[in-house]
């Protein structure tokens, strides 16, 4: 726990120290948002249909880019290396690495996404709502992006290649987080949506924390 | 038995598979280009025109066996995977790289052969539901694996990433499997289950089975032949693989 807690502040602190450089996947969720709200329009109905899945998938893709670089710096300045020589440590420290990439992408995409939201004309219910499943999914999409990420640490050009592996696992998330959103907004049932997502947090926050390690260390090999 | 399993053990070894299989692959290519000419005939000049559907129903001899054969090379790429994590068998990641982009094309085949049919029946060539999504999906998760082998360049560094990737993906299997079953959709629910009463009338099931089974020798026969041609690939510095060279 002590560890798990040391390398989180540290995490932390490096973004914090890096400036500008952590607002950068918000920046991008802002911009990408408006340019969607942009482009659709002022027609209300087809504008807020679009907006639910538009801020969604937005969101996706900033938590995916900030992802490519969660792994690098401390490949390649060794940290990575010291992480994992003590295997009993392995898991603490990379879930901590990924909570502070979850609290300063994941977090933040939620608290903006009703302010994207309302670009697209949503009524208030649907704004918090449209939060609140992002703030459940993001989670799945660290973890499930994480392993991604940790398959293509070693590569260089991990950017386009981490995309093509971690996007068609991340559609089941992306649906279901779309699916729970909809069927409030249109007043409908919405439980089986929130339960499958509940299911991919649950499924993905027990079993990828153990695979990590075994990954981190082969791609270390390499 | 024995002498079975024996011959099985044999087959992990590169030299006695690449002097194995020459025979297999060409037994295989003949039943099943034999297989798939007698059931493509068949369907397409003697079975009659179905009810509803009219001629488009001869699409299925096509459609289903592509579509059964993707999964379930998705399927063997995923237990080679678990196979080479487990025991680091050489010839298990010999497999995975022969059989991805093997698979990628089945699933194109049977994607494309979906969108034809769409037409006809839909009135579509497609809809995003369950089904289609998932196969579409399946379609990027080989792509995906060529791309990991690709990118990390060396056979035996590439081998864990991709068994991983391979595992992980094999969670789109169960949802393309249930997809017609949990959803509504488009896509009509499955027509033959083990041990129950099959939905499709003798007439149309024959030149099915024909064309399914003799798509698996085909493709057993395709994959098998790309092995072997990894296998001595790989093995260029031993002394088997470079006297084959010579006298070639």
């Amino acid at each position: 726990m002590m560890r798990f807690l040391a390398t989180l502040q540290r995490d932390l602190l490096i973004a914090l120290r890096a400036g500008v450089e952590m607002l950068n996947p918000l920046v991008f969720f802002l911009l990408t948002g408006v340019v969607f709200a942009i482009v659709f329009g002022n027609e209300l109905d087809s504008r807020q249909i679009s907006g639910i899945p538009a801020v969604w998938t937005t969101a996706l893709f900033a938590n995916m880019l900030a992802l490519e670089g969660v792994f690098r710096r401390d490949h390649d300045d060794g940290t990575l290396a010291h992480m994992l020589i003590d295997r009993t440590a392995t898991s603490s420290s990379v879930c901590a690495k990924l909570g502070a990439h979850w609290l300063l992408t994941g977090l933040p995409i939620a608290a903006l996404a009703p302010v994207v939201g309302l670009g697209f004309g949503l009524p208030p219910t649907t704004l918090v709502v449209l939060a609140a499943t992002i703030l459940i999914g993001t989670p799945p999409l660290t973890l499930i992006g994480s392993m991604g990420a940790a398959l293509v640490v070693g590569l260089g050009r991990g950017g386009v290649l981490l995309t093509l592996l971690v996007l068609p696992l991340y559609i089941p998330v992306l649906l279901l987080g779309i699916g729970v959103c909809y069927q409030v907004h249109v007043g409908a049932e919405f439980t089986p949506q929130l339960i499958g997502l509940f299911a991919i947090l649950t499924g993905t926050l027990t079993a990828i924390p153990l695979a990590l390690g075994p990954i981190l260390r082969v791609s270390q090999d390499r | 038995m024995k002498r079975l399993f024996h011959m099985f053990h044999r087959m992990a070894s590169p030299e006695h598979f690449f002097s194995g299989s020459r025979l297999w692959i060409f037994w295989l290519y003949v039943a099943g280009v034999l297989g798939l000419v007698i059931g493509s005939a068949w369907g397409l000049f003697f079975v009659p025109p179905e009810k509803y559907q009219g001629d488009s129903v001869r699409i299925m001899f096509l459609h289903v066996p592509a579509a059964h054969l993707a999964q379930m090379i998705y399927v063997a790429i995923a237990a080679a995977g678990a196979v080479h994590i487990i025991w680091r068998l050489k010839m298990a990641d010999v497999f995975m790289a022969a059989a991805a982009p093997i698979g990628a094309i089945t699933t194109a085949l049977a994607l494309i052969s979906g969108i034809m049919w769409g037409r006809p029946t839909w009135g579509v060539w497609w809809v995003w539901d369950a089904r289609t999504t998932s196969v579409l999906i399946l379609f990027f998760l080989f792509f995906g694996l060529i791309a990991l082998r690709q990118a990390i360049g060396r056979h035996e560094r590439a081998a864990f990433a991709v068994s991983v990737l391979a595992i992980a993906g094999a969670i789109n299997i169960p949802i393309i499997q249930y997809s017609v079953e949990w959803f509504t959709t488009l896509h009509q629910p499955k027509s033959m289950e083990l041990g129950e009463k099959i939905a499709i009338d003798t007439v149309f099931l024959i030149p099915l089975f024909v064309n399914m089974a003799a798509l698996y020798l085909f493709i057993a026969g395709v994959i098998l032949a790309n092995m072997r041609v990894a296998v001595v690939n790989r093995n260029q510095n031993t002394s088997w693989a470079s006297k084959w060279f010579r006298n070639n």
